[in-house]
């Protein structure tokens, strides 16, 4: 596709190759991670057995919500927000702005959980945000996303490392493009009867030039997201409004209404919903009241994105008499081409624009991009197996690509042994501590005991029968079994119970594949289709 | 054939310098500029948003050109003008 030259070509395969070897772990850390986090909301849902719930706003909620207000200390109740809980009930968050003793500015107010046909009342907590939203039922969740977003690091470090592996994932994609004289062809060839390295490079150009446009696109947003919020909003408010705050606000999400303390009722919130719901044609996602009781709050009703579109909805709506005021963009004060871009960078990066379907995309092609660069990775190391400098490494590859699955399925062991204990909030992460060391430690153990041999093919036992394991965990610890499962909706849990035993049970077939018939074989057969330690070339 | 080695390993340090930390502080300085020169749109927020969407394709421009380019001056030479036109809208903006 491109002929550069030589030289030019020599520099762009160092380039690809080395800017994989030294971030690749890293890389395929955040892409692994991101690719699970796709489905994060349904791994929550199978995590503590329930289905997606029905929508909390196809009941009346206005006498809900007024009984549960007028229920909390006077003070929380400034601003309210109204949402669905992770368990599928109604919450309400009455809260006000307060200092924190260390002089910090966050939000303080009640959780109330209600159910959504009869209002009563399931749970409240009071305190802190931070505190008051540390929900165990997303435990499980939140860290898949956490991992993902920055590695589990305190900002803005983690955010700016995965921000560098964005631009090292562009760098990789951009080098494999230019140094492909016939990127067509090669996309096509797939010259599995040949001998291993030619296999394996046909399988890294195949599964890297399908997923180059994807492999961009979440580069680019991926890195948006990353740098936007460790210090590229920061920095380019600060050259466009020059340290103005209140001219940034205003910009960024509207003046605010003029200040009028008098008393007003809020009007119905049905009413104010069902009017949101036809005028744009999308579900509702969240209801929030600013200046609660007050004549000059405002109620913002937030609505994904209508079927066919991209891009979710706020629609704004005076809070006394509940008329429509405006269609709010998600950034600035009225549609334009940056409010756009901002509105859709989100579910092109997340795959949620299209429901199932597009996260079912999503995730293949993400899982493709974890083949990628696993392949890319062999491919690296195969070309220098008689180099016994690399032997190391080859252990170590083998190890992150085949453990850190295994460490994220601890650490949904650990959710599931844990919930609904307070616990299950620190269980998750030091699961998947447990289950990094636990792989680390045999890996050491059998490099040091047969120099590594066959250790990808007994790392892949592992990870099939932790896959397998985990449908059986989570019935074991209380979580509900099929045929309750359908009769409860929650068709998720059966699902990715099966895609978890399917998964496992082809883990351990390759394992099987790759020589090593039990777990507890030490060496590869000698006619083995795949070992790490395959003569180069 | 020493110098020869020498000038080679020299070039290429300097080389992956530009392409590396050069390009990123470069990359930054653009992105500090851009709100200044791209429009704000109706809504006020296009000179913020484009700016944080481009940025890792200004990176990726300065990274390839100075991996690619043999001319290493002509890659230090853009680098210096991409640079100093933005810092000087900056000053101005700033210090003007």
């Amino acid at each position: 596709m491109f002929n550069l030259g030589q030289a030019k070509t020599k520099i762009l395969v160092a380039v690809h190759g080395w800017s994989g070897v030294v971030l690749g772990f890293l890389l395929y850390a955040v892409v692994l991670t991101g690719t699970i986090a796709v489905f994060a909301h349904e791994i929550g849902h199978w995590s503590i057995g329930r289905g997606e719930a029905p929508s909390i706003y196809q009941h009346p909620i206005d006498d809900h919500v007024r009984t549960a207000i007028n229920s909390v200390e006077p003070r929380f109740r400034h601003d309210v927000s109204i949402f669905s809980s992770p368990r599928g009930n109604l919450a309400v968050w009455a809260h006000t702005h307060a200092k924190r003793p260390s002089g910090q500015l966050a939000d303080i107010g009640a959780l109330l959980e209600l159910d959504p046909r009869s209002g009563r009342e399931i749970a409240r907590r009071e305190g802190w945000s931070n505190e008051v939203f540390r929900e165990t039922a997303t435990a499980l969740e939140r860290f898949l996303v956490d991992v993902h977003v920055r590695l589990h690091m305190p900002n803005p470090w983690g955010l700016l490392l995965t921000g560098v592996l964005g631009l090292a994932m562009m760098a990789a994609a951009v080098s494999g493009l230019l140094m492909h004289p016939n990127l067509i062809k090669d996309s096509f060839t797939l010259r599995r009867h040949k001998k291993t390295l030619v296999a394996a490079r046909d399988e890294h150009a195949v599964a890297g030039t399908w997923g180059l446009p994807f492999a961009f696109l979440l580069a680019l947003t991926g890195a948006f997201f990353s740098f936007a919020l460790s210090f590229g909003l920061p920095i380019v408010s600060l050259v466009a409004f020059g340290g103005d705050q209140a001219k940034l606000r205003d910009t960024l999400v509207g003046a605010r209404p003029a200040v009028d303390e008098r008393s007003a009722e809020v009007a119905n919130l049905d009413a104010m919903i069902r009017d949101a719901q036809t005028r744009v044609g999308g579900s509702v996602n969240r209801v929030s009241i600013t200046h609660y009781g007050r004549k000059n709050g405002q109620v913002t009703i937030a609505l994904d994105p209508a079927p066919g579109e991209l891009e979710p909805s706020r629609l704004v709506y005076e809070a006394p008499d509940g008329a429509f005021v405006m269609r709010k963009t998600r950034i600035g004060t009225e549609p334009s081409l940056g409010s756009t871009l901002f509105s859709i960078i989100g579910p092109l990066h997340f795959g949620n624009f299209g429901g199932v379907i597009s996260k079912l995309v999503w995730g293949a092609l993400g899982f493709a991009s974890c083949f990628m660069i696993a392949t890319g990775m062999s491919l690296w190391l195969r070309r220098r197996a008689g180099d016994e400098r690399w032997r190391i490494f080859a252990c170590v590859n083998a190890t992150v690509i085949f453990g850190l699955p295994i460490a994220l399925a601890a650490s949904a062991y650990g959710f599931l042994l844990s919930y609904p204990a307070e616990s299950a909030a620190t269980a998750t992460p030091l699961a998947f501590l447990a289950g990094a060391m636990l792989v680390i430690s045999f890996a050491t153990y059998a490099s040091q005991r047969s120099g590594g041999q066959a250790l990808d093919a007994h790392l892949m036992w592992g990870l099939g029968l932790t896959l397998i394991g985990l449908p059986i965990a989570r019935i074991a610890s209380g979580g509900i079994f099929w045929p309750e499962a359908f009769a409860a909706g929650a068709h998720e849990t059966i699902v990715i119970d099966f895609a978890l035993l399917l998964g496992g049970a082809f883990c351990i077939r390759l394992a099987r594949r790759w020589g090593v018939s039990t777990l507890s074989d030490t060496e590869p057969a000698a006619t083995s289709g795949k070992s790490q330690m395959d003569p180069a070339e | 054939m020493s110098s020869k080695y020498e000038s080679g390993g020299v070039r290429r340090v300097i080389r992956w310098v530009l392409a590396g930390p050069v390009a990123a502080i470069i990359a930054v300085i653009v992105l500090m500029g851009m709100p200044l020169y791209i429009p704000a749109g109706r809504g006020g927020v296009d000179n913020l948003v484009i700016p944080l969407l481009l940025l890792p394709i200004i990176w990726a421009l300065l990274f390839f050109h100075a991996v690619l380019d043999s001319n290493l001056a002509r890659v230090a030479l853009i680098g210096v003008l991409v640079a100093g036109v933005n810092l000087t809208l900056l000053a101005a903006r700033f210090w003007g």
